[in-house]
């Protein structure tokens, strides 16, 4: 006799028998005693199981017993908004209101000091310029993982998408802008005499304007050399900057060391180590300079602010003078119109035959230790209710992201952060070496700051359910975040104990920004691996073999 | 059902299809019956389904969110008790999948199976020997997909139909699915029902 075989048994056992087999099946049951016992011990294998299963042998955790969802205690966000809001509002008229105004003063028009540096004059219009095509493909490059994600339709992750996308949007969509000359080589020289009517990009080792650009010139090389004329802005990444001719726009500069003796129409921002401005240079608006040793001699007509270790100033000021810094040597050709202020360690000197219009004012540098002043707290607490602050909106945005993320904050992965932290920025310089990739390398870049920022919410969020334990609730998802927010602070301030110094701040925040980073990246990816469903095929419901 | 959903399910249809209409409404008090009802069943399934109890944890809360934002979705007509686990298996089966630290060495393709018939006497001998405990530990070493198709199957109570769209697998498959996974469990429980060809 042949026998069924236990698929069929099964099957039979679940009613998935059409009815002709589970005829037939009834049938050699009644006279084939394995088969009934093979029936009787299927079963009792299904009871086991069901037993098994729903056996209650642990109870249902605490936090399960009341719904997760909108929960009381509105109060606190009303408190950590009120925070934030009242943060943001210190920084503006602490900060950024007064910056502004020296700025404006100083001769840079008024307008949001980021937008001045960043989208408006040279830096902008070259940006623009120089990386149209770049800058789309950055933006492909960023928006379409995120159109990735939003094809993929995780609720959670929309509003992330949206966001990022609208992003690139804008990145897509800089002033139309004309073709600005692109320049790669050993060496670059507009020669005397010489005119070139466009927008000038160069990128090469020495680099000298000889003849007249009539546009704007944005330069990176080892040496730049001004002798001619520009007629627009310039903007220089450079080791050495000399300008000796006219620059009929404004000059940025970011170089080792920069010499000026010609003149310079609009406003000057400089960081560098070393600044030489000669007797013969002009500048027809204000400075901004930040820099180690700086020594300034020529007509700056207006506002002259220097953040500098060592300055020395011998020149003519039309507007006021500001310094921070070490030292301050006021020589005797030196000419002030303006208020004069420096806040500095040391005592300034002042030649006796200086022309100031009023008295060097010397701004008192606090001599207590600055943990006894208000301020100090002050500072800390804004910096603590800022970064809880922008928690607070990240998890608001998305609360099953930001719970995935500092659930993989908790996991040993989370620790590959460290590669993210090194990676991304030789990724970055290797992209910004190829002017193409110049786009990309910086928005990966800027993307990469802000995720250091960030990276800390998640750490801090984990260890507060390290803590305190997991929580369903916003209020204790939020009071988790800033728990391990303060707590991330304390171990700061028992570092400075400790171990005061800049080696232990890098160390520190490397760990903190390393590991929310892994976390980060550690979530993503487990979200970019989610595969979708394939559609069930609905098949007739087809037996296997039965005898 | 399992005995959770039935005991919720004693409220009766007509108060349970009402609270769910009140709680659709917005009566944060309706959602709070029916989450009560239904959390600790719930909860078990996460346990069964999933690695951890923390990921049961997690689970559970982000399920209730789930059927919280589609309970206007859910058809009346249909067995609530039922729905849930469709939710919920969906979303543990998702998890698990997005987690995916190995791959599984089960895979579509092999759908057949040897068609043995095992020795009846020692199935009994170690369905006697082993106790619920015993069966939970094995059934946390199997493999993902045969211990979903198991809870699904033996703690859900879902019909053929309901797992196979659940896995996105052929219904067809279910059978073997089932069984395999079943065989994979006695392995597991450290006895070998072994087929006995030709018998009889």
């Amino acid at each position: 006799m042949t026998h069924f075989d236990e698929m069929s048994c099964l099957l039979y056992l679940d009613g998935q028998l059409d009815s002709l087999k589970t005829k037939e099946l009834e049938l050699h049951v009644r006279s084939c005693g394995p088969c009934r016992s093979l029936l009787a011990a299927l079963q009792r294998e299904s009871a086991l199981l069901h037993q098994a299963m729903v056996e209650e042998e642990e109870s249902v955790p605490a936090r399960l017993l009341a719904p997760p969802g909108r929960e009381a205690m509105p109060w606190f966000w009303i408190g950590s908004f009120g925070l934030a809001v009242l943060g943001a509002l210190t920084v503006w008229t602490q900060v950024i209101e007064p910056w502004q105004n020296n700025l404006s003063q100083a001769g840079f028009g008024g307008g949001n000091m980021l937008a001045m540096l960043f989208f408006s004059g040279v830096f902008w219009k070259g940006w623009s310029e120089m990386a149209i095509l770049a800058t789309g493909l950055a933006a492909l490059t960023l928006a379409a993982p995120f159109v990735f994600l939003l094809w993929r339709k995780r609720r959670h992750l929309k509003p992330v998408a949206l966001v990022m996308c609208g992003l690139a949007l804008l990145l897509v969509f800089p002033s139309g802008a004309n073709a600005a000359e692109i320049i790669k080589g050993e060496s670059y020289t507009l020669a005397e005499g010489e005119t070139l009517k466009n927008d000038l990009v160069v990128l090469s080792g020495t680099i000298e304007i000889v003849g007249t650009l009539d546009g704007d010139l944005i330069a990176f090389g080892e040496s730049v050399d001004v002798k001619g004329r520009v007629t627009g802005d310039v903007l220089v990444f450079a080791k050495r900057l000399t300008v000796s001719g006219t620059v009929d726009g404004s000059l940025r500069s970011f170089a080792n060391s920069a010499t000026i003796s010609g003149q310079v129409t609009r406003g000057v921002t400089a960081f560098l180590e070393t600044l030489e401005v000669t007797k013969e240079a002009r500048l027809g608006r204000g400075a901004m300079v930040f820099g180690d040793s700086l020594r300034m001699s020529g007509r700056i007509e207006r506002d002259l602010m220097l953040f500098g270790k060592r300055v020395s100033l011998d020149g003519f000021v039309g507007g006021n003078f500001y310094m921070r810094g070490d030292t301050l040597r006021i020589g005797s050709g030196s000419e002030i119109l303006g208020t004069a202020k420096y806040q500095g360690r040391k005592e300034p000197e002042v030649a006796a035959s200086a022309k100031l219009a009023s008295p060097l004012e010397k701004i008192a540098s606090d001599r207590k230790p600055a943990y006894l002043t208000f301020g100090f707290y002050w500072d800390r607490a804004l910096g603590y209710a800022s970064i809880l602050g922008l928690g607070i909106v990240i998890f608001l945005i998305s609360p099953r992201a930001f719970r995935d993320v500092t659930r993989s904050a908790r996991r040993p992965g989370s620790a590959l952060g460290i590669l993210v932290l090194l990676v991304v920025p030789v990724a970055a310089c290797v992209a910004c070496l190829t002017l193409v990739g110049f786009a990309l390398g910086m928005v990966s870049m800027v993307l990469w700051t802000i995720l250091i920022y960030v990276a800390q919410i998640y750490v801090g969020s984990a260890l507060g359910e390290m803590m305190l334990g997991k929580s369903n609730t916003k209020a204790g998802t939020i009071g988790r975040l800033a728990a391990g927010l303060a707590v991330i602070r304390i171990l700061n301030a028992v570092r400075v104990l400790l171990l005061p110094g800049l080696g232990s701040w890098l160390l520190f925040w490397i760990i903190i920004a390393s590991w929310g980073l892994g976390a980060i990246t550690v979530a993503l990816y487990e979200q970019l691996r989610w595969k979708p469903t394939p559609p069930a095929a609905m098949a007739a419901p087809g037996i296997p073999v039965s005898q | 059902m399992v005995d959770g959903v039935k005991r919720a399910e004693g409220m009766g249809e007509a108060g349970l299809g009402e609270t769910i209409a009140r709680a659709r409404a917005g009566d944060a008090e309706a959602w709070g019956e029916i989450y009560r009802q239904y959390a600790a069943a719930i909860f078990r399934f996460c346990r069964r389904a999933l690695p951890t109890r923390e990921d049961a944890e997690d689970a559970t809360t982000e399920i209730f969110l789930k059927i919280k934002e589609k309970l206007g979705q859910y058809d009346a007509q249909r067995p609530f008790g039922a729905w849930l686990y469709k939710v919920a298996a969906n979303h543990c089966w998702d998890l698990l999948r997005r987690r995916r630290i190995r791959q599984d060495l089960e895979t579509d393709g092999v759908e057949t199976m040897p068609l043995e018939h095992p020795d009846p006497s020692q199935l009994d001998q170690l369905i006697e020997q082993r106790t619920s405990v015993e069966v939970r530990t094995a059934l946390d070493r199997l493999p993902r997909r045969a211990r979903m198709a198991l809870v699904l199957r033996y703690y859900s109570d879902m019909s053929y139909d309901e797992i196979a769209e659940t896995l996105g697998v052929r219904r067809a498959f279910v059978g073997v699915l089932l069984l395999r996974a079943r065989h994979q469990l006695r392995d597991a429980l450290g006895g070998r029902a072994r087929a006995v060809e030709g018998m009889g």
